[in-house]
Order: C-alpha cells, then structure tokens, then sequence
C-alpha cells in the first residue's frame, strides 16, 4: 500500500463540506460524564495526556528500584546498585539511562495488593478494582465488569480533536492462556474500545491496518463509490426522521473521521522521524512501540498503553527461572533505553508535563531466589515509576521493609495509582460512571497520591 | 450563643436567596387573577384538620375545579385566612402549624370561590420527641447526607459511614451517637455537634450545607433530636405501612404550571402523618417537570412526569401530565385499525402530536418481513407484494408470515440472547437442545406462561430436559455448578417481570420501591437448586481451561433444604414473588412449582405487561416501557392505557403471543412511515403540532433505534449478494438467526476454544453472559463503519464470484433487470428514475462491467436505507 494514495483520499473526503458534516455530529454526540466533576482547582494544570507502560509477567523490585545491598545473598541477587542523577537514590546497574534522567522520576516503592496470578492481578493494575472473583488463576473482562483505565479516560476525557481514537493500545493484545483482563472497555461498550494496533512498530513494514484498503480496492475505486452512495442516499436522507436523528450522518462520518485522518495516518508513520531519534528509543519492538506512543500522544490521544512483552513468548518478565541473566540481557536494556528516551523526548518537546507517564507491571517478585536463580510472583510489595504530568522528579514514595517484602510506610494499592491517573486528568475519582444498568460506580476507588505531584 | 446570630444570619440570607430563585406560583396580583381564572368550586385537602403537639405539621392542597371539567392546582394562588390568627400560622405554599392550642377555622378563597375548613390545635404541652427512625432518618434522607455520593457509600466519606439513604437505622445511630469519639453528636450543646455544623456550613464540608434548604424541616429535626439527647425509638414502634401522594396523578393544562404535593405516612398503629417536609422528591424528567424540596412541581413543557416522592424506604409517585395546546392544532383524525390505534392516537391528541402517514408498500414489505421473519424479502417475494392490488394485503402477509419457520426462528434468537444460551456455558449439545425446545413452542405457539412455567420449573438433564439449562452456571473450578440463586433471582425478575433487582442485593434500592427483603425473598425460590454430574452424559474428563468443553450435561434438582438469609438480619427469607401476596409452599417441596404458578399468573402485575412491552420494543425499537427491561416508578410508560390493553389482550388470549404480534402489526401504528412531520400549520411555524420531536410516543417509525442488529444484518448482506456464509459445524445454508449461540468459530490448537464470528462481534452481537436486553449494542462506531466500507467480509460477499451479480451477468441479463434484481434484494424496492440513470450510466462507462455492478451492490449496503429498518 503506497503511503500517498491516502492523500488524495483524504483531499478528497476532506472537502469542507464533510468537514462540516462530521464537526455537527461529532459536537451533538458529545456525552459529558454525569456527576463528573472537575476536582477543586488545583495549582497544577490538568494533564492532556497518558502513556502507561506496562511490563506483563511482573518485573522484579528488588532487582530494578527497591534493591536490598544489605540484605542476604539469597534476597540481594546478583546485580549491584550504582548511582543516579539523585543524590542518595539507587538504581540498578543496568539501568543506566533511567538512573541519569531519575531527576525527572517519581518512584513509588509500597505498591502492593493481594493478587498473586497474573491475570486477576492485571485486571487489578489496568482496571483499578480487584476482579469479582478473587484471586482465581483464570480472570478475564467481560462486557459487565468495569472498564480499563484507558477506555475509563476515553469516556471521561473524549479526545479534544475530532477524528483521533482517544485510546490506542500497541503493540499488540496481551494473551496469557486467555484474552488478559484490563484492556477492554467492558460495561462502557464497544465506543470506548482502544483502537488495537497488533504489529512490530520496529519493523521496516509497519503500519496500521485499519487505514489500508481491502484487497482490489483503490483510491479512485473508493471515491467513484462514495459518489454513487451519494446518489443512492438522497431519497432516504430527506426522510426527517433520518435527518433529525442523525444517524445517517454520524455513520458515515466516523469511517470517513478515520480513513481520512492524515493526521492519524501521520501518527503512525514512524518513518517521519528521524533516524537518531529513532536510535535513542532503540530499534526494539519495545523501544519504537514508546516512540509511536509518544508521537500518538502528540497528535491529541488521550491514552496509550504499551505493553511490554508476551507472556507466552521466550522471555517474559515473568523470571521463575534465570531471572538475573534474562534481566541483564534481554528485558532490562530495551525497557531502561527506551523509557528514558521517552522522557527526555516528552521533556525536549514540552510534553512532559501534560503527560503523565506511569510504568509498573502487575505484581513483583519474591525476595527470597528461588533454586533457579528465578523469583516467584509478589504482589505484596513492588515498584511504580511515574513520571512528567507534574510529578516531583528524584522522588521517593513510601517504602519496603529490610527484605522488600511487604511496604513500611505510606502503603499504596493499584487503585490509587487509578485515583492519581483520573485526578491529574482533572477529574474528581469519586465522579460516576455508569454501566448498561444504570448503576453508578466510582470512577476509581483509591485515593490520589497527590503528595507526589506539585 | 454566639454563633447562633450567625446561624440566623446565614440561614436568613439562604432562605431570601432562596426564594427569590423559586420564584413561586404567580406571585404578582395581576398574574394571581389570571393564574387562578374562573373556578366553579375548591375542593380542599383535608376537610378539617387536627394539628396535635408542638411541632405537628399539615400540607394543605386547594384545588379549582371549572367548568370545563378540568382541574387546577391552587394552592400556591389563593389566600389563606385563619378566623384565629393566634392558633394556626400558615406558612408559603400552604403549611399549617399550629401556635396555641384552640379551635379554628381556615378560610380559603380564590377566582371569587371560597372553603371552609375547621382546624383544631392541641396537646401543645405535651413532650412531643423527634423519632429516630420515622423523622431523624428521614430529615437525613432529605438533607441527602446518607446520598451513594456521598456518607451513604459503602466506605464512608471524611471517616463518617451512614447507610445508604438510611436502611440500617440501628448501625446509623451508633455511628452518629458513638463513633469519632461521640463529636458528631454533642448531648449537652447541640449547636457544637459536628453534624449540625458540617450541615450548616459553620465548618468546612465537601458536601456543602446540607441544612440550609428552602425547606427548613430538617434542620429543625437535627436540631430538635440534638436538644433532646440524642434519644433512640422506643421499642414498640409503630411500623410504617402505607405512603400516600396526593394527587396521585394529575393533567394540568397551561397556564396551570404548578403542582404542590402532599405526602402522608400511615402508621401500623392507625396513625396518619403529614410527611411532606420529610420527604425527598425528585423527578424522571427534569425538563418537563422540576420539583423543589418543599414537594412544589413546576411543570415546564408538554409532556409527562413521574415525581418520586421517597419517604424512609417507600416510594410512591405522582404522575403528572402538563398541555400547552397548540393554537391552530388540528388532529388529523387518521383511521384506526384497531385498539393499539385508540390508546396511541388518544395519547398523542392530547399531547397535541400528528401522527405520520401511513407506510409505503415498499417500506411494509421490508418493515415486516425483518421485523417479524428477520429476513429481506426475496425479489420475487417484494414483486409479488407490491402487485398485488387487494385491500387486505398487508394484513394477509402479516398472516403468512407469522406462519413462517423464519418467524419461529427469529423470536427464538431472541429469548436465546437474555436466557444465556452459550455454550461455554451450557456446552454445544445443550445449546442446541436449549434452542430446539424453545423453537418448538414458538413454532406451535404454545401459551408463554406455559413455557415460562416449563422453564422455571426444568429438573433433570440438561441435555435431556432443555430448559434446565436455565440453571446451569459456568464451571466453577472445573467443577459443574448450578447457577448461583442471587443470578437467578436476578434474572428471572428482569426476564418476566421486567424489573432490575440489582441494585437491591446489598441495600435497598437507592431510587426505587425494592428493597433487600424483596431481594432475598425472591433468592428463596432458588436456594435449594442443585446440580451433579449426569452420568449417561459424562463427556470428556475435566479440562485445565474452563473455556474447553467437555459436552457433559448437569442434573438440576430440588434438595430438601436450603434457605436464603438475610445479609442484615441473617434471617431465612421465605420465597416470595415481587409485587404478589406471601403464599405459603409446603416445606419439602419444590418451591419453583409455586413460582412459576405465581409468577405466570394473570394476577401478576408485571408478567403480562412486561412480555408484551418486550414483544413492542422488537418491533417498533422502542418499549412502552424503555428501556424494556426496566420497569420501575422513576421510568413510566409512554402510555399506560396502551400497556394495559395489550396486557389484558395477552392474559385474555390464554398468553398468545402471536395473537400479540398481530394485533400491534396490524395496527396503523406500527405501520406509520418513518418519514416525521413537521407542523400542521406551516404558516404559523408551529413546529410542535407535528411530530419532528416525538420519540417517545410512536406517532412515526423509529428509524434511529432499529438498525438492522449484527446478526440481521449479516444475514441480509448474505440474502442481498446471494453468498451465504458457513458457520462451523453447521449445515450449509444456516443463517446467523438460527445460531444455536455466538461461539460458531472453532479456533483450535493448543487452547482450543471457540470464537464468535467477527462480523457479529463487530455489530455488537452479546455475548450472553447477562439477563438483559441492554447487553446488544446496536449503536455505530468507528469500527462498524469501516467494516461496512471497507471490512473483508462485506467485499468477500460482493467480490464471490458467484453471487447474485456473477449469476446475473453469466446469465446475460439485461443492464436494466440486473439494476432491478441488486435493488429489490438489497433495498426491497426497485430503483427510482434518477437512481437508475446514474447506475446505468457508471455500468455502462466502465471497462469492466462485473467491477461496476459490484460498486454498485457497495453503495447499495452502505446506504441507511439497508443499515436500517425503517
């Protein structure tokens, strides 16, 4: 598919017309949250933007943020903490890039819940609530549970342009034996879906294919085509009940709000940039996924998750076996490269502080090394970076005991982390939402971290 | 006493703010006379009144009757005399209270009428305490503390925890009287306590000041309970078992555009008090009628309201209807089919709302074959129809098409939709099973309270006794389980009696008249189900995923024993069904024999109306009720007299459901053209005569509501291009319709599972996990869009290469009878001149022709005229 068909597609949809057309309808298909109210005036302005990365199978705490140097071997493992640009905060010695932007981190190190399976404990981190069930192995999202966070903020925060997906997810569906829970609108219905990108963002190939035509289609085709539905639709669209209820219209307009957006189009083109900026992010499938989440955000989406690694796949962050080799070699470098470049190129563009990123995974790991040199689910007690939308850089929050088992003070669950997302968005976290029966629900549970902001 | 000057002062300031900003009813002289017009008499609410202790209380309703018969409420416009002023004060908008104890009379006197009403003022030295339950809980209820918002959520706001809108008075009057280390209550200075200060905004609160209100009764409460100490009730207290709203319905016709209410609370003792200050309204649709906290309705537009008048627990409404006649309104007086017509028309007259024309017959032939076959009409089907030139035609296809298998299948996909038939759940087999068994009652139309009671009474096999599948749940574990009672309770009000008892599973519900009792009583009917493996059906051993099917069956039955209790009281409920009398069920026994005998029966206040509006809101995309599983006082019908009818037709027709179809099919309502009107008097701009507006009240077809739903439309696209679609495992030739469930796509390997089809998932096709209409998404988005434009299946279907195009043209048919054929397969009706033109002419400039008729077969399903019923 040559990139510049689309831009006679577009200059052809474009005319002003539609344009017309698709600003009515978007603007009278507004829904403002009911009881959502904007918090108190804050001193710090509303973020506009999201990007969560999350790293699914649970890195290790002890291993990246929260290392122990004095405590056992069979806890301290094997790595070393060196210096970062803050004085007095320790990181990982292989994390050397996010050690030298740490001015610019918040770490949260008293993260913990109770879920110790992977999937009831995504469904906690991506959605903010524990899942109905409990801690069962197998917990997916169905079309009654609560939504996840970003399809949460797509309700509540519609993107401010006109044509641009408030919630994309990349770069692919996370599966783990299952669809994993967390990354689906569920009782918001199928509008707050993210548009799903499944593909290798680092890959030469890369693109979206919901902006390709279907086989045997071609520019001039669709246009010759759109002319003759023009023709055929007159008779219906004097019809008042049609034109009154705008369906006719609104239908049309959002295939035409995606097919035509250059805008979208663009934001996905990783082409566009440079190839030293391409570089810093690192040419990994992680790496360019930050880049593209980075040039989503630039182009008005409200929320992007990434997630990191398959499950299933060869190495995950689920380290049962060889965690400190895996770490070193394969998960940390593309994770620790990319982050950084990602905050350093959010705070070089003026982004950083309308855009608040948070990284975490969905538990961390034991602190005790099993007998393969891997450690075991831990949800007691983990690690969240966030930084930019206002976060204090160089910041702790809270803290783990001597073995990183269990938090020591200011303990902190997922769903404040939702809380904090929903309040730096400018909502109040005890606004409402409402599922398909009408029954309101809190947009999040917990409470805003707001110590951590300011 | 210092901050009791600031109290007032404050508290004066609101009460001027606030009532300039409820500007009451006509207020200047000129306007009152207007207001008020002509009556022939009064009539006064009560005839004599007893005010007996200090801080008794009575609402007054004066209404004008005039000579036209209707009526006219008055009690915020005419003047109030005490013949002893010294006895009785009378407050804004009509409150009596008394000052010392005497006898009196209240004179009354508006538009040149007067009434007399004799008050007598005693026991005014006799210690009057506020009730903890009956009056401290209900002023919280009022001031909104206890709001799901607010203190009432299960977590508590700021450390203070009351139960939501006050269903627990006992943990309430410990959290008050105990917690935070007593300071929210202080006995010996009431003005220090916490609650008061908080609600009076002498400190700060989120919540804001509660207590200043127009209405000043709750603040009096909490200030009164205080004084006295905080005291709890007495142990004998008298229940409450009656709410009373009075009016209880009510037209007013402009300028009448105020309502005052009056809300009384009989006690089990015999007692009767006036609670109107104590209670908290709200109404179901601001925009026609708003209602302040003193129970004073400002009716705004033409149209109708419900105000929920919510005393303690109890729930009663008035509903009101207010006219602003349209000058020049002249009703088109259309011919009515049959008793549907009566009750619509009636309605809309009066709300001074034309109706549409009557529908094309091309319309009609594609309205019904969708809505009652779920089928497009074939061509030569749509030739036939249009022309054949008797009158009855309509009224005999109806007839032909009721009797079709397609109709069968149809109203099954349906019911299969909210009785969860899933196979994940109840494994292929008994999805299959679950299907015939439905299909074949359908088909033969046997009474639904007898498929009901079928249903809700299967034992056995869910393999071999089908609608025992009602009771099978998902694994759980690995292990098959019957389905948990609370679902089934859940479910079986929303599927027969249209009521969602959700929210009354841990309180009662916030808005409406359930309540927990009703909740758990409903869980008994179901609390002795259980389950075990059916050993002639084993199926394959248990698998490590519980999406891997196992094709075993459950055996459902009764055990001896088995209750539900009470989440509060941890008393066993007894079984009892919403809205009928207690019965009693013999202790070993089967409880669902009496459930089903109860909930079928032409007592039952909801089993008729609510399959009937079910029945509506398939065809005409809206329920009388709407949504149509959700019956509720804060969510009236459109037409009550209509719901009724037709209630009555189907208890009177043995539970006929055809009958049903019939009868509403063949009514001019259902087929009116979807094309609205705008006013009958153009010249005049009065655009409200017409019915551009309506959506409510089905004066013209609902196009916005019906678009063709995911499987539909996969079978109409199919039935348009001529290229059927393969399902799994199913014979060829199966349409989408007669899906046993959504899982058709077997996906295999190592998590072998299945899948639904992406075209239906797509379109929003449920996934039956839930009891509820509301689970089918039939709404359009982004991704719906593109698929119609540009999805693979919709291009697979016009690119085979022998579809109806590619048999056309290897026929060699004529450019002209090709055009004709893509029409009436698609859209039903062959094309208009212009249309044809423009297609003819693209066919015959284009290179190749078979691409041509295929952009053309494109446009045709991408117009709204395809997408939608209409």
């Amino acid at each position: 598919m040559p990139g510049n068909s689309h831009d006679h597609l577009t200059a052809a949809l474009m005319s002003r017309r539609r344009w017309l057309q698709i600003g009515a309808v978007a603007l009278s298909g507004l829904d403002p949250i009911r009881a959502l109210r904007a918090a108190e005036s804050e001193s710090l302005p509303p973020v506009r933007s999201c990007i969560l990365v999350f790293y699914q199978g649970g890195p290790s705490h002890l291993d990246t943020w929260d290392m122990k140097p004095k405590a056992p071997a069979e806890v301290r493992g094997d790595f070393k903490p060196i210096a970062t640009a803050v004085p007095g905060l320790w990181a990982s010695e292989h994390l050397p890039h996010l050690a030298r932007v740490a001015d610019r981190l918040a770490i949260v190190r008293s993260l913990h819940h109770r879920l110790t399976n992977h999937l009831p404990a995504a469904f906690t981190t991506l959605i903010g609530r524990d899942p109905p069930r409990g801690d069962q192995l197998f917990v997916g999202q169905s079309l009654s549970d609560p939504p996840s966070l970003g399809s949460a903020v797509s309700r509540a925060r519609p993107a401010e342009r006109l044509g641009i997906p408030p919630f994309v997810a990349l770069p692919h569906r996370m599966w783990n034996e299952m669809d994993v829970p967390g990354q689906s609108a569920g009782f918001l219905g199928s509008a707050h879906e993210p548009l799903q990108v499944e593909g290798d963002p680092s890959h030469p190939d890369f693109r979206l294919p919901e902006l390709e035509f279907a086989a045997g289609m071609t520019t001039a085709r669709l246009e010759q085509r759109e002319s003759l539905l023009d023709t055929l639709e007159r008779p219906l669209r004097s019809a008042g009940a049609l034109a009154a209820s705008g369906a006719v219209d609104d239908f049309r307009a959002k295939a035409l709000d995606l097919l035509g957006s250059d805008l979208v189009r663009r934001a996905f083109d990783l082409r566009l940039e440079s190839a030293p900026v391409r570089d810093r992010y690192s040419r990994t499938r992680h790496g360019q996924s930050l880049l593209l989440a980075r040039r989503l955000v630039e182009a008005g989406v409200r929320f992007v998750a990434v997630y990191d690694r398959k499950i299933n796949g060869a190495e995950s962050w689920d380290t049962h076996g060889s965690n400190f080799a895996l770490l070193k070699d394969s998960l940390l470098p593309p994770a620790d490269q990319g982050l950084a470049a990602l905050i350093e190129d959010l705070a070089d563009r003026g982004l950083l502080d309308s855009t608040l990123v948070i990284a975490l995974g969905e538990f961390g790991r034991t602190p005790r090394v099993n007998g393969a040199a891997g450690r075991d689910h831990w949800p007691f007690c983990y690690n969240a970076v966030l930084a930019g939308g206002g976060a204090r850089g160089g910041f702790v929050y809270g803290s783990s005991d001597s073995l990183g088992a269990y938090p020591d003070t200011n303990p902190v669950t997922p769903a404040d982390i939702a809380a904090t997302l929903f309040w730096r968005f400018g909502l109040d976290p005890a606004g409402e939402i409402r599922d398909r029966t009408d029954r309101p629900y809190r947009l999040a549970d917990g409470q805003p971290l707001r110590q951590l902001f300011g | 006493m210092k901050h009791w000057t600031t109290i007032l002062l404050f508290a004066t300031a609101w009460f001027a703010t606030a009532a300039s900003l409820a500007a009451g009813p006509a207020d200047k002289k000129t306007d009152k006379t207007a207001y008020i017009g002509q009556p022939v008499s009064l009539v006064v609410q009560p005839d004599s009144i007893r005010l007996a202790g200090p801080r008794a209380m009575r609402q007054v309703l004066v209404t004008g009757r005039y000579s036209d018969g209707i009526e006219r409420d008055l009690t915020g416009s005419c003047d109030f005399t005490a013949e002893k002023p010294d006895v009785v004060k009378i407050l804004r908008g009509g409150l009596l209270r008394p000052t010392a104890a005497g006898e009196t009379a209240l004179v009354i006197e508006a538009g040149g009428q007067s009434a007399r009403v004799p008050v007598v003022v005693a026991d005014l030295d006799k210690p009057q305490p506020v009730g903890f339950r009956h009056e401290f809980i209900a002023a919280i209820n009022v001031a909104g503390c206890n709001a799901g918002a607010c203190h009432g959520i299960p977590s508590g706001r700021g450390g203070f925890k009351l139960s939501l809108r006050g269903y627990d008075p006992a943990a309430d009057f410990l959290e008050l009287t105990h917690s935070a280390l007593g300071r929210r209550t202080n006995r010996f200075d009431a003005e220090a306590s916490l609650i008061l200060k908080k609600g009076l905004g002498l400190v700060a609160h989120a919540g804001g000041p509660r207590l200043l209100s127009a209405n000043p009764i709750p603040q009096e409460t909490f200030r009164a309970w205080l004084t006295e100490g905080l005291r709890d009730d007495p142990v004998e207290l008298p229940l409450l078992t009656k709410v009373e709203v009075l009016p209880g319905s009510r037209v007013q016709i402009a300028p009448a555009r105020w309502q005052q209410l009056a809300v009384l609370a009989h006690f089990a003792d015999g007692s009767v008090r006036d609670v109107t200050r104590l209670t908290a309204f709200s109404s179901s649709d601001d925009s026609i009628a708003g209602v302040d906290a003193n129970g004073l309705v400002e009716l705004k537009q033409t149209g109708e309201a419900a105000i929920l008048c919510r005393y303690l627990s109890v729930i009663e409404c008035a509903r009101l209807t207010y006219l602003e006649p349209q000058s020049g309104f002249v009703w088109s007086n259309p011919p009515e089919h049959n008793d549907v017509d009566r009750h619509v028309f009636a309605k809309l007259k009066m709300l001074n709302i034309l109706p549409a024309d009557l529908c094309t017959d091309e319309e009609f032939v594609r309205r019904a074959y969708l809505d009652l076959c779920g089928i497009l009409p074939t061509p030569d089907e749509c030739r036939a129809f249009l022309v054949d030139a008797a009158p009855d035609k309509r009224a005999r296809l109806i007839e032909a098409l009721l009797e079709r298998p397609e109709f069968a299948d149809l109203f099954t996909h349906k019911w299969l939709d909210v009785l969860r038939s899933n196979r994940l759940t109840i494994q292929i087999k008994g999805s299959h099973a679950y299907r015939l068994w439905l299909r074949s009652h359908i088909e033969r139309n046997t009474p639904w309270n007898k498929v009901v009671s079928e249903l809700l009474t299967a034992s056995g096999s869910t393999f071999g006794n089908p609608p025992a599948n009602y009771f099978r749940g998902p694994y759980d574990n690995g292990a098959p389980v019957v389905r948990n009672a609370q679902e089934l309770a859940e479910s079986t009000a929303q599927l027969f009696f249209g009521i969602r008892l959700q929210c009354a599973k841990c309180h009662n519900h916030p808005f409406e008249r359930w309540t927990q009792d009703d909740y758990y009583h409903m869980v008994a009917w179901f609390s002795r189900l259980k389950a075990i493996p059916d050993t002639e059906n084993p199926g394959s051993p248990p698998q490590p995923y519980p999406w891997q099917l196992r094709e075993n069956a459950l055996v459902i039955y009764s055990a001896p024993s088995g209750e539900a209790t009470h989440p509060q009281s941890g008393k066993a409920m007894d079984p009892r069904v919403l809205g009928m009398p207690a019965r009693d069920v013999s202790p070993r026994a089967d409880r669902r024999a009496v459930l089903a005998e109860l909930a079928t029966s032409p007592e039952n206040p909801y089993f008729a109306r609510s399959t009937v509006n079910r029945l509506w809101y398939h065809l005409l995309g809206r329920g009388i009720v709407d949504p149509p599983d959700d019956f509720r006082d804060s969510n009236p019908s459109a037409n009550d007299a209509l719901l009724d009818a037709l209630a009555r037709e189907f208890v009177s027709s043995n539970f006929d459901v055809k009958h049903v179809i019939r009868l509403i099919a063949n009514s001019r309502t259902y087929q009116l053209s979807s094309h609205a009107k705008a006013g009958n008097s153009p010249e005049a701009g009065n655009a409200g005569s017409g019915n551009l507006t309506d959506e409510k009240y089905f004066s013209h077809a609902l196009v916005r509501r019906k678009r063709l739903t995911a499987e539909l439309l996969l079978d109409a696209i199919c039935a348009a291009t001529g290229e059927p679609e393969a399902f799994t495992g199913l014979p060829e030739g199966t349409r989408a319709m007669q899906l046993p469930d959504g899982q058709v796509i077997y996906t295999g390997g190592r998590y072998a599972s299945w899948d639904r089809h992406p075209f239906l998932k797509a379109f929003g096709q449920p996934a039956r996990e839930a009891a509820c209409e509301c689970e089918r998404e039939s709404d359009l988005n982004m991704a719906r869009a593109l698929e119609m434009k540009n999805g693979e299946f919709v291009l697979g279907k016009i690119r085979a290469p022998n579809n109806r195009i590619g048999r056309l043209v290897a026929a060699k048919a004529p450019d002209a009878d090709v055009l004709s054929e893509l029409f009436l397969a698609t859209l039903s009706r062959p094309p208009l001149p212009d249309e044809a033109r423009a297609s003819l002419d693209h066919v015959a400039s284009a290179a190749d022709k078979r691409t041509a008729w295929e952009d053309i077969q494109w446009a045709l399903l991408n117009t709204n005229e395809f997408l939608f019923r209409h």
